[in-house]
């Protein structure tokens, strides 16, 4: 059975897509913290993140290690197709419930 | 670029209690991270999320080691504590000793022994320390929690007593050898 995207997964994703060739743990969680407003754990993150790679959504690689990151390398994610293909039907699922609820149309954050 | 080092103590804990899930590139980004704009205790936060995230997924994900670092470091906890009941007050008791160290004597025996459990644990399954360590700690909680509660201690002095046991029991876990990143 095909699993339900989390709010937090979708929001890394979209972080992964907009950040393009420097999505790593760092960025990622800042543009979901200035987003949501919220303070966000690193773990949390990579437990998402190992999860999405475990769906096919997302994949990643290694970087090179820098001495501003103590010596350790960054792990670089980026979307795949079917990654992208998730946000998209993510996208449609909610417009399409947002829409059925009278009280919220026309209203947009 | 000045380098600004985490707080050692935290560092220090997350390499010792780091399970095989907290990944190099999430001690790297954190290191990154409290360069910019964090404060020790955002590491502090962090490093405590990372190694509850990290040992919950490695407890469910072996489950029978949880199940084993329970059974063998509560058998190792249990032990010093019956001979404790049971030998000393037939033997021990009969040597003048002074007052303070009858009293103090149980709990150095209750909370070294948590420690000891906790060591041998973290020694037996190295793989996942963390998973281990903090899967006994909670069963070391749950079945003092149970025992003591039915003393007269008050509630506060109860937490301590807990408090110090989870400590013990996560301390003798944490003196077993740093956790290679680079195996990862």
């Amino acid at each position: 059975m095909k699993r339900h995207t989390g709010n937090l997964e979708l929001m890394i994703m979209l972080a992964i897509m907009r950040l393009d060739d420097e999505a790593y743990g760092v960025p990622i969680s800042r543009e979901i913290e200035e987003s949501t407003g919220r303070p966000v754990a690193m773990a949390s993150v990579y437990t998402s993140l190992d999860r999405l790679e475990a769906r096919g959504l997302v994949k990643s690689k290694l970087g090179d290690p820098t001495p501003e990151r103590g010596g350790r390398a960054k792990r670089l994610f980026t979307m795949t197709a079917a990654g992208i293909r998730e946000v998209q039907d993510a996208r449609r699922a909610l417009t399409q419930l947002w829409n059925r609820v009278p009280q919220l149309k026309g209203q947009v954050s | 670029m000045t380098i600004h080092q985490p707080p050692r103590l935290a560092a220090w804990i997350l390499k010792r209690l780091g399970s095989t899930v907290i990944e190099d590139a999430l001690v790297g980004d954190l290191f990154e991270a409290y360069q910019t704009r964090r404060s020790p205790f955002w590491y502090w936060w962090q490093v405590a999320t990372a190694i509850g995230v990290g040992a919950c997924r490695d407890v469910w994900r072996h489950l029978p080691v949880a199940f084993g670092a329970i059974a063998t470091g509560l058998i190792v906890a249990a032990v010093p504590v019956w001979l404790l009941v049971n030998i000393s007050a037939a033997s021990v008791s009969t040597i003048p000793l002074p007052e303070w160290i009858q009293i103090l004597a149980p709990w150095l025996v209750i909370f070294g022994s948590a420690l000891l459990s906790g060591w041998l644990v973290s020694l037996l399954f190295r793989a996942h320390r963390a998973a281990a360590v903090l899967s006994l700690a909670a069963a070391i909680v749950v079945v003092n929690g149970t025992l003591i509660s039915a003393t007269d201690l008050g509630p506060l002095a109860l937490g301590g007593v807990l408090l110090l046991d989870v400590l013990a029991a996560v301390g003798g876990g944490s003196l077993i050898g740093v956790r290679e990143f680079a195996s990862h």
